[in-house]
């Protein structure tokens, strides 16, 4: 488990302008939140929470004012486009309490089912997990080079690190298979394509044939 | 055939502006590699349709292909030398309003360059400038 250190300074200024403003002076305004007090606004460089969050490090040391904090990275807020931090949510970490993180998974191997023609699919990339604070593991392994054509790997087959648990996902969630062959999934929304030229229309008025 | 709606309410829709950036379905949810729009803009069934065959094409079975947009909005148009009036025209064609940041198809089980191929043929194919996106953190 990597541990990062942070600086950060509390901001007396709210609001939208002023955290534009911050921004643009290359720091990202954020809050922590501590069970049982009023959540803290405050401010971290935008390069530094950069590096942070490429280690893939969930638990962090803040450095605010003269404390020292273990804080937990909850959420990040991102631009349409994913490249600028808009604000962050730092959770403080109580010593000796059970903590829900979400950790992603990191698959390893080549399937065998996809080298015979099948195609392996993940469905799902990370997973909630309950565990101590000293015990956050920074990704969870799974290994997927056995798996042939109509294998599958639920929830309740990953191995999980000691002293870790699987938390608010169904031990039966479907996490990869490999399917027998490549398809194509037309439009999330649900509808599909007719061969009729023209939709049915549901409020059209019907000729009365009396 | 072009995508377009199995069943509608109402024939000619309203058009809207497109304004503003995506504010969802600007991420990459199902496969691991996507085509984000950088423009706004209408795309249509057959640029849709285009555009997975060219991916389909090249993928050559390998991998899996998401469309993430769907044409909903009817676009209509009335012909040439028409006098002005006559009411609104007939339906021209099905499109997908596509604002900036919209993940508009999505690759999985391949690997990055492959992907990257496949989805520069897709975007030659559409009405928008595009942008190759990965999952995770950029």
């Amino acid at each position: 488990m990597d541990e990062l250190k942070i600086m950060a300074r509390t901001r007396e200024e709210r609001g939208s302008a002023a955290s534009r403003r911050l921004r643009r002076a290359g720091e990202v305004p954020g809050i922590l939140a501590t069970q049982g007090q009023e959540p803290v606004p405050l401010a971290v460089g935008a390069h530094e929470f950069h590096k942070v969050l490429r280690s893939g490090a969930q638990l962090v040391t803040m450095h605010l004012g003269q404390e020292e904090l273990e804080v937990l990275v909850r959420e990040v807020q991102w631009d349409t486009f994913g490249e600028k931090m808009l604000h962050i949510d730092f959770d403080r970490v109580v010593r000796g309490e059970k903590l829900q993180v979400e950790i992603p998974l990191e698959f390893y191997g080549e399937p065998i089912g996809a080298a015979e023609g099948g195609v392996f699919q993940t469905h799902v990339n990370s997973i909630n997990v309950e565990c101590m604070p000293r015990a956050i593991p920074d990704s969870i392994e799974v290994v997927v080079s056995e798996l042939e054509v109509g294998d599958e790997i639920r929830a309740k087959d990953i191995v999980l690190p000691e002293d870790v648990e699987l938390a608010g996902l169904d031990p039966e969630t479907l996490i990869v298979n490999v399917s027998a062959q490549a398809g194509e999934e037309e439009a999330v929304e649900g509808e599909e394509a007719e061969d009729g030229a023209e939709p049915e229309v549901l409020t059209e008025k019907k000729e009365d044939n009396d | 055939m072009p995508l377009m709606p199995k069943r509608v309410k109402y024939r000619k829709s309203q058009r809207r502006n497109l304004r503003g950036n995506a504010t969802r379905g600007n991420r990459v949810s199902f496969g691991d590699y996507g085509l984000m729009a950088e423009t706004r803009g209408w795309i249509n069934g057959q640029q849709i349709e285009a555009g997975r065959i060219a991916a389909s094409h090249f993928l050559a079975g390998e991998g899996k292909i998401w469309i993430r947009i769907f044409p909903h909005k009817s676009w209509t148009s009335t012909p040439a030398e028409t006098r002005m009036g006559k009411g609104k025209g007939e339906i021209e064609f099905w499109a997908a309003g596509v604002r900036p940041g919209t993940v508009m198809y999505e690759i999985g089980g391949v690997p990055e360059e492959f992907a990257q191929q496949a989805l520069n043929r897709v975007a030659h194919k559409l009405p928008v400038r595009c942008r190759f996106v990965k999952r995770g953190i950029r």
